[in-house]
């Protein structure tokens, strides 16, 4: 029922926000997503069994509407509600034209989402996938920047390659099964890279940095917090299970798989290091995040894949927190480019007090949402090989380098002319700051909250 | 139990008042609280010491703060013998530390900030002792790492402090990244992080997965600790506000690395390989450390290298198996450490920030309180009979003699260079004539307030009298350290004949007053002066052997190149390769919407047939 409700006040919120005007369009966009949120949160601190909605759609062949939340996609679920009124919320500080339609298609790919999270078969799962693709691909495309056209062409032209070999190996795997016995290892590589694409993983990551960046800030927060979940999501919930076991979960494909994650998380971090974009540095950066969260899909161990839930709910809160951060500073200076930043901790001390605690989140301090989850992560491929983990642990230090340089360069220092100006957080904006950071804690300092849901 | 919890709260009740309220309170009533918090906290660990007559440790619940089936991680504290060493001079020199930081932060703008960090790093550091565990150790651990940060970036619109700062939280953080590596071995192991359980399983470690475990944790020691290679973010840290640079950089958080090794010490006996790497390790920073702090200029970075050759030591010893020894000189050498540098911030202050000791001399007269506190303290690092020094060092020293020769000649020699350039930094300093600089204020040097004489006074006694709690066995039948901590850790007997600790003793006092003796008809006799002209091997010492030069170049310069490199080639390209095909498929849909309308529909349709034609090479 739970299920219903959801869709239902997301789809109606839909129509609501499109038909309201673009005067209060944000406002009604705000207060559907948080009633969106409402009926799944009793389940918080319950063990969550299953909860099912079921109609028979088309008889032949048979396709039915069914979802299901179950405790792994309760997490992305959640994700998903909490993330986007944040990004409605935080999406006042930059205003743009055609208010009624940007928020109508937030909520369109909300709806989208909480599909793709819970749809209980394959084609369902591609509609949902596919729908979600739509509202992402109008907003990068109608409100980014003057390089938006370039950028989500390039992204088009992934994920809709993405989405072709992922209809195919899940058409095969429907309706031809001895065909997808035949070339199952066609079917595991064309879902896996329709998926990697989404996370991205290395080497199918050259559309991310520039979407990211051109897109506006709603739109990578929402590719970034939420979309590439659904990445994860796809591997766990499709890709595992479907395919050939033998070929799944061989010595080769696992280590061919975590190696190309692993050089994701050292290249994106590498990349971050001398990056002088902010938007672009934050693009890395989750890029080497991300890697890391898909290496916990791959060690096929409890531990590695508790720790992919938990990050990856993590990555989502402290990556819109970047976003937000990142926006906030262009607003009032009009650059993304840290080395014309610099002194706004003179000047705004609670931003950037602020911005500290989300920076330290995003490099696993403890006691903040990441460091549980990659604490696990990195336990989890410990147990396949000590080498591979060692060298992976290298990524907290390279974290630090890039993020604290940022923090140097853009808030330590003397101020100039661009930050001279600086106006500290007003309350709108501390309030977004503040939920943020009042999950990074709660969610640092009691991950049960979302362990019991994998355990 | 009840302390434990109140003892971890206040400080970080203080840190948010001094956070959210600082700006509107008056600095005063700012900086009492944040002394006063850790005052009561120095009280409650004295409750606790007593209490702990009685009862070995004193534990609070376990609350699970993570758990998978493999493992549970718990939120669990615990104060035993060992800690409560800790917590006793962390409380009771941070209190004092706190108290001075009044009279020398009073003109400051971020007063209460400075205060809410301190009390931060007290909250922190209290953890990392306090810890039941390895990962609650680890909070700690990267906690003090993060307000060490903080602090010595505490002047932030300074960019070369900036980097200091951020140089210090890196070098950590690569020793943290072994101390996690350490702790995933140790789950392996043991499927537990608790140091009860790892200690009460020790038998399930072989050689192998103990010395991987030790070599690990030993990694993490060596950034948190400042022992060489990683030990060049301490002489930068100097940047930060001098009771920091006492607090954090010389008393407290850098002998973390020593508590973990005591406090892991089952893992490492059985190691030997590590005991002799970390001992291996230890007297070369000794040696190499005192060595650099021979010429230096400033008088912070003199007792910065001279903290790194003393860290040095008290690894040697544990690397000897004397724990026991090597707690016994990180305590005595937190009360003379932390006299000395903020003796050295009384003299800064008196002088207006003036670092520079060729800028400094004759300053005897103008702060007679400062001078006999820097003095004592002096005498004691360079280990001269009953100040506190001499029996820690003379243990140290002991261990080494009969554990190795070879340990004990170069032990010494660092501990002669130390007398030297201690005192070296003593006759420049405060004897001869004053040079003041230049442009700086004509007016004379005047003591400092009452605030900063007084712990200066409090750390004297101390640093005097601190040695009695390890009086040797030659002087008097009972070793109350080495009996308190027998529980703690593991004690070896070192077995030296009554006339060879004796002999020994004689002979490194002498070398001691030797040193002096030099320094003193160098700088006051003939009274040299300290320079910054010097040629052959002088001048590559003077550099700091260009160590960070060469860091600069292996390290960190390859690193950005090839990040700009990765940048520029490899993703530019890729992007434009991408957008040629892209402007491909642009022409090629503009040749085909002759006959096509819509856009989207032409790439569609593009895209159909190319997939169709991969699909045809991949299946045929």
């Amino acid at each position: 029922m739970e299920l219903l409700y959801i869709l239902g006040i997301l789809g109606f919120g839909v129509v609501a926000t499109y038909l309201s005007g673009n005067k209060y369009a944000r406002w009604i966009a705000l207060l559907f997503s948080v009633a969106a949120l409402v009926p799944v949160l009793p389940f918080l601190g319950t063990t969550l069994e299953k909860i099912t909605l079921h109609y028979a759609w088309f008889k032949s062949p048979k396709i039915d509407f069914d979802l299901v939340l179950d405790g792994a996609s309760y997490i992305f679920v959640l994700l998903t509600l909490v993330a986007v009124p944040l990004i409605i919320l935080a999406s006042n500080i930059q205003k743009v034209t055609n208010e009624k339609s940007l928020f109508a298609l937030v909520l369109l790919m909300e709806l989208a989402l909480i599909g793709t999270f819970t749809a209980n078969n394959a084609v369902l799962f591609y509609i949902f996938w596919e729908m979600a693709l739509i509202p992402i691909y109008f907003i990068a495309l109608l409100w980014g920047d003057e390089n938006r056209k370039q950028a989500t062409f390039t992204f088009f032209l992934y994920t809709f390659l993405g989405s072709l070999f992922l209809l195919l190996g899940l058409i095969m795997l429907s309706y031809f099964p001895e065909m997808a016995q035949q070339y199952d290892t066609f079917v595991f590589v064309a879902i896996f890279i329709a998926f990697a694409i989404k996370i991205p993983l290395f080497p199918f990551h050259s559309w991310q940095a520039n979407v990211y960046q051109s897109a506006p800030m709603v739109g990578s927060m929402l590719l970034s917090g939420i979309m590439l979940k659904m990445g994860f999501w796809g591997m766990y919930r499709w890709l595992l299970p479907t395919t050939n076991p033998e070929i799944t979960y061989c010595v080769d494909t696992q280590h061919w798989i975590i190696i190309l994650a692993l050089i994701g998380v050292l290249y994106g971090g590498i990349l971050a290091i001398m990056q002088n974009n902010l938007k672009r540095l934050l693009a890395y950066s989750s890029f080497s995040h991300v890697g890391l969260i898909a290496i916990g899909l791959f060690v096929y161990n409890s531990t590695g894949l508790q720790g992919m839930f938990v990050q990856a709910f993590a990555h989502g809160i402290n990556i819109i927190g970047l976003f937000y951060i990142a926006q906030l500073i262009y607003n009032r200076t009009q650059t993304f480019s840290i080395h014309e930043l610099g002194g706004i901790w003179q000047k705004a001390p609670v931003f950037s007090a602020f911005a500290l605690v989300i920076v330290l989140a995003s490099i696993s301090m403890p006691l903040t949402n990441a460091f549980v989850g990659e604490f696990m992560l990195l336990k989890g491929l410990f147990d396949v090989s000590w080498i591979v983990a060692a060298i992976a642990t290298i990524t907290v230090i390279i974290g630090a380098v890039y993020m604290l340089r940022m923090y140097q360069y853009t808030f330590l220092g003397k101020t100039n002319e661009k930050t001279e100006r600086f106006k500290d957080v007003s309350f709108s904006e501390l309030l977004v700051l503040l939920i943020i950071t009042i999950i990074i804690f709660v969610t640092g300092l009691y991950p049960t909250l979302l362990l019991q849901f994998v355990s | 139990m009840k302390e434990i919890y109140i003892i971890l709260v206040l400080p970080f009740i203080g840190f948010l008042i001094n956070l959210v309220f600082g700006k509107s309170l008056p600095k005063i009533v700012s900086g009492i609280i944040g002394t006063a918090v850790i005052a009561v906290n120095f009280v409650l660990a004295l409750l606790l010491f007593f209490q702990l007559e009685s009862v070995e440790s004193i534990s609070t619940q376990n609350l699970t703060w993570f758990s998978t089936k493999d493992f549970t991680i718990h939120f669990a504290f615990s104060v035993d013998h060992l800690s409560i060493l800790w917590m006793l001079f962390v409380t009771g020199i941070g209190s004092l530390i706190h108290l001075y930081s009044i009279g020398y932060m009073h003109e400051d703008a971020g007063f209460s900030r400075f205060f809410a960090y301190l009390n931060l790093f007290i909250f922190f550091m209290q953890i990392l002792v306090l810890g039941n565990s390895l990962l609650i150790t680890f909070i700690g651990w990267e906690g003090v790492g993060l307000c060490s940060y903080l602090l010595i970036g505490f002047w932030n619109t300074n960019h070369e402090y900036n980097n200091a700062a951020k140089k210090a939280f890196v070098m950590n953080r690569i020793g943290d990244a072994g101390f996690l590596i350490a702790c995933f071995m140790a789950l392996q192991v043991f499927g537990s992080l608790d140091y009860g359980t790892m200690k009460a399983n020790a038998s399930l470690l072989n050689e192998q997965t103990a010395t991987f475990i030790a070599l690990f944790l030993f990694v993490g020691a060596i950034g948190k600790s400042a022992q060489l290679p990683l030990y060049t973010w301490l002489p930068d840290a100097m940047a930060g506000p001098t009771p920091v640079s006492a607090l954090i950089h010389a008393a407290t958080m850098v002998t973390a690395g020593i508590y973990l090794l005591c406090r892991t010490y089952f893992i490492f006996d059985l190691s030997p390989i590590t005991m002799n790497i970390v001992a291996g390790i230890g007297v070369a920073t000794a040696m190499f450390a005192a060595t650099i702090g021979l010429l230096q200029n400033d008088i912070k970075k003199v007792l910065a290298y001279s903290t790194i050759s003393q860290l040095g030591l008290m690894f040697m010893a544990i690397g000897l198996g004397a724990y026991s020894t090597a707690v016994f000189h990180v305590i005595t050498h937190a009360f003379f450490k932390a006299c000395l540098f903020l003796g050295a911030g009384s003299v800064i202050h008196s002088l207006h920030h003036e670092q520079d000791i060729r800028n400094m001399g004759g300053l005897k007269k103008y702060l007679p309180i400062t001078f006999v506190t820097f003095l004592i303290a002096s005498l004691a690092i360079s280990g001269i009979p009953i100040f506190a020094g001499f029996f820690s060092k003379d243990e140290i020293l002991a261990a080494a003699f009969s554990h190795h020769k070879f340990y004990w000649i170069l032990a010494s020699i660092a501990s002669v260079l130390t007398a030297f350039y201690m005192f070296r930094l003593v006759f420049l300093t405060f004897y001869g004539k004053l040079h003041l600089h230049e442009n700086s204020h004509h007016h004379e040097p005047k003591e400092s307030p009452f605030s900063i004489t007084f712990p200066l006074i409090v750390l004297a006694v101390f640093s005097t009298i601190a040695g009695f709690i390890g009086l040797p066995i030659v002087m008097s039948e009972n070793h109350w350290l080495n009996t308190y901590l027998a529980k703690s850790v593991s004690f070896q007997e070192h077995h030296l004949s009554h006339s060879t600790e004796w002999s020994l003793m004689a002979l490194a006092t002498g070398l001691a007053f030797a040193a002096i003796a030099v320094a003193y008809y160098l700088f006051v006799k003939k009274g040299k002066k300290a320079t910054d002209s010097h040629s052959g091997i002088a001048k590559v010492v003077y550099n700091k052997y260009y160590i960070d030069e060469i860091y600069d170049t292996i390290v960190v310069k390859p690193i950005m190149h090839v990040s700009s490199l990765t940048t520029n080639i490899f993703e530019r390209k890729a992007t434009s390769s991408l957008e040629h095909s892209g402007s491909a498929f642009v022409s090629l849909s503009n040749l085909l919407s002759k006959w096509q309308t819509g856009y989207v529909s032409t790439y569609l349709l593009t895209f159909v047939v190319a997939i169709v034609l991969v699909l045809i090479f991949i299946f045929t």
